[in-house]
């Protein structure tokens, strides 16, 4: 049985996503409104500017997955020709444009973009949203995702002020290129004229976004007992993510700021019975985020860290916007190795298992999802290294064929019995 | 599986005895594929390995130095895999293991470039381990930034990285990578895509065609040996009489890169020939020359950045169009898709390409099962016999193109 939602953000967050989704069909099929499919690492922030909603194609997944139809859509491919080994995360989003469910597709199905947007990070996304945008009859901009040389370890520190100093500046002046092509593309696409003011105003607000959620996440790390479930953390932080900057963003954030700080005020824990604090590396388990709070009764286990809250103030904010596209380039062009790569990603989970006093880490492995999944070794020695004991699940974050719960379960089980207690 | 294919080439040998000697040398150096840069090493010669395809080995030719591609096909993965996850592609695990074990520290510098997105995790892993002190040693890893877009800025973006890499080459091997160095090292390296165009042309003869086997170990030692020492070994193996073998169905292989020879001599094994690779172990390391006016810098990395075979080349139809003019060559029978585990990449292109080949008028037959391991070779053996047997003029019958071996 699912976990009741403790938080009244988690409500307005989940019904937000339905009712702007349902508004952006509208759009489309009554009004001819463009709207835009895009990977989650490409700059959202230029599309909301210039007004062009977007659905992210990993939140379609997960909405794919949370609603059990992820099965249907990768048998579909398995039988038009793709098979069995291609990632699953990237793809379930094409899926559901290739493979048709009529009534049972999510939310009525996407709609026919105007546009497509994805960096080119892993070799297989250039072959997805190609197909994708070919199926539609749309079109895509690809931007390049040059490679780092530059590998600072504890890059959290630079960030927010010394951003210029986290990547080549040759990198950089790529990436601002790419930006303005993708711009271009906007500004055809809209017939409206791009202004670099207003995209600095913009991150402002993106900053203030972030912002609020550093104090919800500092407010998390520091109360005695998680007074917040990582999948409501999840919930309303990515509702947020996917508007950015938008005066819905913004006061969401604020208000799920005020909740934690409210629950934590009053002394109030997600489990009361916490003795085991645990954090969840890797994508979430869309198909059975159950999972996350299967634990708390028996052994007051529970999951107090996944990335997606803390990753936002430390890797989304950018003081000093003289040059806000050069600013926004800077987040971008580094975002898959600091989530998944070494040295980036083993030191800042370090760094966050000992501010959130975490016993134990859980690792999901998806080998179906290769990108998401290179560099967990990596982190897991950090972790071990560091004093944390850690459990590698091999799983895939959306793909619920492969899952076994009750071998899941015994493994955890065996986790927290035999290292953690 | 912590050990990739433990008795290496054994397989091979009753076919590598049955051949001349000068193919003997190329076997041998294919098969012990650091052996000539160890020696040369030993004399006092700077060698500079590299990985994959899409590094320009004119550059470090033109520095004065030896350049090694380093792609281990066999061996233990035991201490890779503590760090580098099981479903990386297996010359990458084995390169962090030969990094590891030290086997590596007689280069120079080790040159990754970023044809894959493995071979960027590559150089990440490498850089970690020598950060946190697994690997003790090991030869400073150089990445080598190839973009794949063919937009201006991706083009000034690569050539730039190219002239960088040309200074850090020019201080590793003591000469200056220049216009004067590079036009002889350019000459070379289209010497031996014409050796090699003569290679390709051999194998399509209609009476004793030069064998697949034998052309993709001559093809690949290349790889492993001083390039003006291999275009005078090419040149003298071409002119010497070659044993060719029996006509039968010519296939093309298309799909994940052919390091090894298992394919070819599962393929012959069936009566079939296996008459060009869309990769760069086989027929596309003959192709095309490299231009010889104007920058020679520029050139080469041209040839590198939109030439040569690379999973990343965006729109990937620029990269299909070799594939898709042979099919159409006349000299193709039938197509082999290889597309082992643990592929994620090139399995998107398959039903476009599938389509391609029976547009063409072609059947085809899909292999997912790695042959480099001995277990999975009597499965793909069996659909090899029936498919070639198919293709046979007189074989008629199959012709339904569904099988899947897996």
């Amino acid at each position: 049985m699912a976990a009741e939602k403790q938080l009244a953000c988690t409500l307005a967050a989940g019904e937000k996503q339905k009712t702007w989704f349902a508004e952006v069909r509208r759009d489309v099929f009554e009004a001819g409104k463009p709207y835009a499919i895009i990977q989650a690492d490409t700059p959202h922030d230029l599309f909301h500017l210039m007004g062009v909603p977007v659905v992210t194609n990993q939140w379609w997944a997960a909405i794919i997955a949370t609603k059990q139809l992820s099965g249907d859509y990768l048998d579909g491919l398995a039988k038009l020709g793709y098979h069995e080994d291609l990632c699953r995360y990237c793809s379930l989003g094409l899926a559901s444009t290739l493979i048709d469910l009529k009534e049972s597709a999510p939310w009525g199905g996407l709609p026919k973009p105007a546009i497509l947007c994805a960096r080119l990070t892993c070799d297989c996304i250039q072959r997805i949203f190609s197909l994708w945008a070919d199926s539609f009859g749309a079109e895509l901009v690809a931007i390049e995702a040059p490679g780092s040389s530059v590998l600072p370890d504890r890059w959290w520190e630079l960030s927010r002020h010394r951003w210029e100093e986290l990547s080549e500046p040759y990198r950089l002046d790529l990436m601002v290129e790419e930006l303005g092509t993708l711009v271009r593309a906007l500004e055809k696409l809209t017939d409206r004229r791009f202004d670099k003011a207003k995209l600095r105003s913009f991150m402002e607000r993106v900053n203030e976004q972030e912002e609020y959620f550093e104090e919800a996440r500092q407010l998390i790390a520091r109360a005695p007992k998680c007074p917040v479930r990582i999948s409501e953390q999840i919930t309303n932080v990515m509702a947020a993510q996917w508007h950015r900057g938008t005066d819905w963003a913004l006061a969401h954030a604020r208000s799920f700021r005020d909740e934690v700080g409210q629950r934590v005020a009053d002394g109030i824990a997600a489990c009361p019975e916490e003795r085991l604090r645990l954090m969840w590396v890797g994508a979430g388990l869309w198909h059975n985020t159950d999972f996350y709070t299967a634990f708390e009764e028996r052994y007051g286990a529970v999951f107090v860290w996944s990335m997606y809250l803390p990753f936002g103030p430390d890797w989304y904010i950018r003081y000093g916007l003289d040059d806000p596209l050069r600013a926004l380039a800077s987040r971008v062009v580094t975002m898959n190795e600091v989530l998944h790569n070494p040295p980036y990603a083993p030191s800042w989970i370090v760094k966050e298992a000992g501010l959130n006093r975490i016993d134990g880490a859980v690792l999901l492995m998806p080998k179906g999802s290769r990108p998401s999944a290179s560099g967990t070794l990596f982190i897991a020695s950090a972790l071990e290294a560091a004093g944390i004991p850690t459990l590698l699940v091999e799983a895939d974050m959306v793909d619920a064929r492969g899952w076994d719960n009750e071998a899941a379960e015994k493994a955890m089980v065996n986790f927290i019995e035999k290292r953690l207690q | 599986m912590d050990t990739v294919k433990p008795e290496d080439h054994e397989p091979y040998a009753h076919m590598a005895e049955k051949v001349i000697s000068p193919f003997h040398y190329f076997h041998e150096v294919y098969r012990d594929r650091l052996r000539e840069a160890r020696s040369a090493q030993r004399s006092g010669k700077v060698i500079v390995g590299y990985v994959g395809n899409t590094v320009p080995i004119e550059l470090i030719i033109a520095a004065g130095c030896f350049p090694l591609r380093v792609a281990p096909i066999a061996g233990t993965t035991a201490n890779a895999d503590r760090y580098v996850e099981s479903f990386t592609d297996v010359d990458a695990r084995l390169i962090v293991e030969l990094y590891i074990a030290g086997e590596l520290d007689f280069l120079s510098r080790l040159v990754v470039p970023r044809s894959t997105e493995a071979y960027h995790k590559l150089y990440l892993s490498l850089r970690e381990l020598k950060r946190v002190g697994v690997a003790q040693a090991g030869p400073e890893v150089i990445l080598y930034e190839i973009l794949h877009t063919q937009r201006t800025a991706s083009r000034e973006y690569g050539l730039a990285r190219t002239r960088e890499l040309a200074k850090r080459l020019s201080v590793v091997g003591g000469s200056p990578v220049c216009d004067d160095s590079l036009a002889p090292a350019i000459a070379a390296s289209n010497q031996t895509r014409r050796l090699l165009a003569r290679l390709q042309q051999s194998r399509r003869r209609a009476d004793q065609p030069v064998s697949g086997y034998q052309a993709h170990i001559v093809t690949g030692a290349g790889n492993f040996l001083g390039r003006h020492h291999y275009n005078q070994l090419l040149a003298d193996w071409l002119d010497s009489p070659q044993i060719g073998t029996a006509p039968g169905p010519r296939l093309l292989v298309k799909g994940c890169p052919l390091d090894h020879a298992y394919l070819h001599e599962l393929v012959e094994m069936a009566g079939g020939q296996v008459v060009a690779e869309d990769d760069d172990w086989g027929a596309r390391a003959a192709e095309p020359l490299l231009r010889t006016e104007g920058s020679p810098l520029a050139a080469v990395f041209d040839h590198y950045y939109s030439e040569v075979p690379c999973p990343r080349t965006f729109p990937a139809s620029l990269g299909e169009q070799w594939f898709m003019k042979t099919l159409q060559a006349g000299f193709i029978d039938g197509v082999v898709f290889y597309l082992p585990i643990p592929d994620d990449v090139l399995g998107w292109d398959f039903p476009r390409q599938r389509a391609a080949a029976e547009a063409a008028g072609l059947t085809w037959r899909l292999v997912r099962s790695d042959v480099r391991y001995p277990e999975n070779r009597p499965a793909v053996a069996a659909m090899l016999g029936k498919y070639v047997g198919s293709l046979q003029p007189e074989g008629g019958g199959d012709k339904k193109p569904l099988a899947t071996i897996s």
